[in-house]
């Protein structure tokens, strides 16, 4: 069943915003040129718990250019007592950010210092000092979960292996752009540039904060420098909004780098106690887990139980009729977390991977045949629920890393393996079935769609959402051009990211973005097909629109294809402009082509996998990555290039985060030591051997998504366990907590 | 005294000093086109200096005319221009950080605080905006420009220390109709995600291809390394990078 697309995943395919990027001309929100505008900076609390007492702003109100202060007398966002060091207690607007800054210096405050906890370790122990606001303590127990018969399930294991394996590291997204808004004021009107990955989300929380009404927010979110989960919920937008009410004035808050890194939101840590049984043919028969998750002071969203999703990624990787979990949420000192790329879907599948590689070598088999052998199949579906999933590739993304990484060829024994520099060699895979990448139709994440046709027959559509990384603009002009028979070439992205303009986008949030969205584009590629047929009945001296067709921007009559007429043959002479529109739901439900029931419930999934090789030197504990294979499904691409531009970047990720991301913290102080990328280092392009790394799409057909396309922005990242699994191939030794510094890598091989 | 001379004067620069440095490249720029811009900051007894930009207007092909911003008089050259801003309006409020800048091969006359970067007054005073702020420590890249054609972190030179340096920034690498070789194989590539990384990753780019028209994969990584990207565009950017010698 191969179907023909006169416009998806086509290789010359161009980002209609490419253009706008590559001359500097995509306006990010600090680009703004407004006349008179003022630049905040923020004074971060000095202790890692305490209140203030009191604050005394004159003497930096009176500096000359300083035009307000605000303090948690008057910024909703900031609130007396501060939980973490660097915490928002002030911030200054001024006419240039130096002024600022120095004034920062002139804020008086009296703080009562607070015990803290930093270490989750120190934080979960009885009697330790109660770090936040959590009425139950610093622990939240997270429910225990069973299916079957765990103990049955362990009694008729021929291994049983308990591990513990974490913490995975506490880090930021390291975004480049920091975050920024600029706020100004026209009467009780407010224009907020913002960049976000949910505009109008973002819009709805500054109602929630600011009691504005939504109908006097005009906010735009056009360029968004990395999103990664960070710009969901940008909190210091709120900090410009204030300072430009009491001045009357533009008000720039661009986060420098410090501010940032301390006041972004983070990862979370997590750490997990795991037992797993397996028969000798290798099949999975009980698996138990406690998981606990570091969520620092504060989670997104409120009340989300970070150790319950660890479980759910869990119970549902792979298969295991017997499964038993409970799960801890510890809060710590730290700064607040929130999402990046996905929540769980890394950490945890980080943690669950690094298990079934130790269950591998136990029972001598193939890591690769362990995980097929014990992969998801699409017939199982959830299983808690029964529910069927709308596709599920977990198999076929794993052949394919393990092939395309010459598997059968490469893997060894761990620490077998010497390579003729006297470096070790080793070769990790891992898998992941995530739950991410679906369709999202709970409010604020539905998505309506617009198009305006113009005179002379081309589309233009208005998109809800910001440009992020992916380029799901130009995906969603993919969509509409395929769904209503415009030439690719005819379909433009018009305004974006804009609430005054465009349809309610949604956010580009647990990946959705692409199966949400493109629901609606195919929605109103349909309308407005549908109304340009009705229009041309007439011209063609037909009765019924029935009669036409539209395919490649010409309408011409079915029975005589010849018979024809350009699009703007008909709009150049209507007098009421064609709007096409559409929604997200009813969605394009391939059950047809997929020949389910109707009125099937079933689950989307986003689908990942990775085959790494590595050469690692004993003497320095240095690891040189020699090849990478990222295999994502994507269930249909839309975008190509944007969809290869996303998985070629969680190679870069996957490395990252198992070598290099994390937020150090003293615990005796409770500060951060690394608030920089200096000291907290990413990949250059040095680092990322760029021709060492391939990127592979998958298309399994969703039955749910338009056109079987789900969303891949978190899936891709989230195989880091093959990094770590390629580093254990190599030396022979388990580490067992990410990032794997060359320190670690020593200390395991008993060099330090 | 007020915290901004305060500030000017703990560096320890002098009006002089200014001046002299101005003085130089005066002398040595070329006539073109040159604007004018005032500083929106401080001066208390300077209302002059709080007026928008002023672009001196060309009064026929070929000739320019250079007009004070504080009494509106007409000069044939800058260094007239000059030595009137300096002979008649130092002691009537003129800040001292008045400095020209050539940046993209236009002369900006312009006052400037001893602390603002050049990044800070490419974005926020010439409204050049290509130029990105991303750590404004000198970490990630982003606003990476070319300084008589060697690459420079912007947020790491002060403006006082880029007069009489010749200063290219994105927006002076093609007309935006035609798109300069590098652009357009980035863009033909699809060769960015988020694009916030890529004005200085295409500046990088240019400062290496003016070197070494022919470079190898290793010598573009290299170049590269110091413009962080943590989309991870970096596999097409490369393919992009070692695209263009046949696009040029």
């Amino acid at each position: 069943m191969a179907e023909e697309f006169r416009v998806l995943g086509k290789p010359e395919n161009l980002d209609k915003q490419s253009y706008l990027i590559v001359t500097g001309k995509m306006d990010f929100s600090a680009d703004h040129p407004l006349p008179g505008k003022l630049y905040a900076r923020i004074l971060g609390c000095p202790y890692p718990h305490a209140r203030v007492l009191n604050i005394d702003t004159s003497k930096a109100e009176a500096m000359e250019g300083v035009e307000a202060v605000c303090t948690h007398a008057d910024c909703p966002i900031m609130v007396e007592e501060k939980l973490y060091w660097g915490q928002e207690v002030a911030a200054v607007a001024a006419t240039d950010p130096h002024i600022a800054a120095t004034a920062l210096e002139l804020i008086e405050v009296e703080y009562e210092e607070l015990p803290f906890a930093t270490d989750p370790e120190v934080a979960m122990q009885d009697g330790a000092p109660l770090v936040g606001t959590w009425p139950s303590g610093n622990v939240v127990v997270n429910e225990t979960n069973e299916r079957g018969d765990v103990d049955a399930g362990f009694a008729e294991a021929d291994i049983v292996i308990e591990e513990t394996v974490g913490w995975t590291p506490y880090h930021q997204h390291n975004n480049i752009e920091p975050r920024s808004s600029i706020a100004y004021w026209v009467g009780d009107e407010v224009y907020v540039w913002t960049c976000s990955q949910n505009p109008f989300n973002h819009r709805t929380l500054i109602r929630t904060i600011m009691g504005i009404p939504e109908h006097k927010i005009h906010l735009i979110s056009h360029g968004t420098g990395v999103g990664s989960g960070d710009k969901t919920t940008q909190e210091q937008v709120i900090i410009a909004i204030v300072l430009a009410k009491k001045t009357g004035k533009p008000v720039e808050m661009h986060l420098s780098r410090r501010e940032h890194m301390l006041n972004a939101r983070h990862q979370f840590a997590c750490k997990a106690i795991m037992k797993m049984g397996c028969k000798n043919d290798g099949t999975i028969v009980a698996m138990e887990s406690e998981f606990y998750a570091d969520v620092g002071s504060d989670v997104d969203p409120p009340g989300m139980s970070r150790a319950g999703s660890l479980n759910g990624e869990f119970r549902q990787n792979y298969k295991c009729p017997n499964l038993r979990d409970i799960g801890y949420n510890v809060t710590t000192n730290k700064p607040r977390t929130g999402y990046y790329r996905c929540v769980e879907g890394p950490p945890g599948n980080f943690l669950i991977d690094s298990l079934m590689e130790r269950m591998a070598v136990e029972l001598g088999m193939d890591p690769l045949e362990f995980r097929l052998m014990n992969a998801v199949t699409p017939e199982l579906g959830n299983q808690d629920s029964g529910m069927p999933y709308s596709s599920m590739a977990i198999k076929e993304c794993l052949e394919i890393a393990g092939d395309r990484i010459g598997w059968a060829n490469k893997w060894h024994a761990p620490g077998t393996k010497t390579l003729s520099d006297g470096r070790l060699h080793g070769i990790g895979i891992d898998g992941a079935v995530v739950d991410k990448g679906a369709i999202m139709l709970f409010p604020g994440f539905g998505s309506g769609a617009i198009a305006n046709v113009s005179a002379d027959g081309k589309a233009i559509i208005n998109v809800g959402i910001s440009r992020v990384a992916g380029g799901t603009n130009t995906a969603m002009a993919h969509v509409f051009a395929e769904a209503s028979g415009f030439k690719y070439e005819d379909v433009q992205v018009g305004e974006w990211g804009n609430t005054d303009v465009c349809s309610a986008g949604g956010g580009q949030n647990g990946s959705s973005r692409c199966p949400t969205c493109s629901g609606a584009y195919y929605n109103c590629g349909l309308d407005t097909k549908a109304q340009l047929l009705t229009a041309a009945v007439p011209r063609f001296g037909l009765q019924s629109a029935d009669e036409l067709d539209l395919v490649d921007s010409v309408i011409f009559v079915k029975a005589n294809p010849q018979e024809k007429k350009n699009v703007s043959e008909i709009t150049a002479t209507q007098a009421n402009p064609i709007i096409g529109r559409g929604y997200a739901w009813p969605a394009n439900l391939r059950r047809d082509v997929h020949q389910w029931p109707a009125g099937t419930p079933a689950l989307m999934k986003g689908m990942n996998a990775a085959a790494v090789e590595v050469a690692v030197d004993p003497e320095t504990g240095e690891v040189e990555i020699l090849n990478h294979v990222n295999v994502t499904d994507t269930g249909r691409t839309l975008f190509l290039k944007g969809a290869e531009g996303q998985n070629d970047g969680g190679l870069l990720i996957e490395q990252a985060q198992t070598l290099m991301y994390e937020q150090i913290y003293d615990h005796t102080n409770g500060k951060c030591l690394n608030p920089d990328f200096l000291n907290n280092k990413c990949p250059t392009y040095m680092d990322f051997i760029d021709d060492r790394c391939e990127g592979v799409l998958y298309e399994s057909d969703d039955a749910c998504g338009a056109f079987g396309c789900k969303g891949i922005g978190e899936p891709v990242i989230t195989c880091y366990a093959a990094v770590a699994n390629a580093i254990n191939n190599a030396i022979g030794v388990w580490i067992n907590d990410a990032p794997i510094y060359p320190q670690k890598i020593l200390k395991a091989l008993g060099k330090v | 005294m007020t915290e901004k001379e305060k500030l000017i004067g703990s560096k320890g620069i002098s009006r002089r000093e200014f001046l002299k440095d101005a003085g130089i490249v005066v002398g040595t720029t070329a006539v073109g086109s040159v604007f004018l811009v005032s500083a929106c900051s401080g001066g208390e007894t300077n209302t002059v200096t709080k007026t928008t930009t002023q672009t001196i207007t060309k009064t026929q092909a070929g000739t320019t005319a250079y007009i004070c911003p504080y009494d509106n008089q007409e000069f044939d050259t800058l260094s007239a221009l000059k030595d009137h801003l300096e002979a008649v309006h130092m002691g009537t409020g003129v800040r001292e950080g008045l400095i020209v800048l050539n940046v993209n091969d236009d002369q900006y006359l312009l006052e400037v605080d001893p602390d603002w970067t050049l990044a800070f007054v490419l974005r926020n005073k010439l409204g050049l905006t290509a130029t990105k702020e991303g750590c404004n420590m000198g970490e990630c890249g982003t606003c990476t420009v070319l300084m008589d054609g060697k690459t420079v972190y912007s947020c790491l030179v002060l403006a006082l220390d880029a007069q009489g340096k010749h200063i290219q920034t994105l927006e002076g690498l093609s007309d935006e109709i035609t798109l300069h070789p590098i652009q357009q194989a980035l863009y033909d590539l699809g060769a960015h995600q988020c694009g916030y990384c890529t004005p200085g990753v295409i500046m990088s780019a240019k400062a290496l291809l003016d070197n070494n028209p022919n470079p190898t994969r290793e010598q573009v990584r290299e170049a590269l390394s110091g413009n962080l990207c943590i989309c991870g565009a970096n596999k097409k950017v490369v393919e992009a990078i070692l695209d263009v010698p046949r696009r040029l």
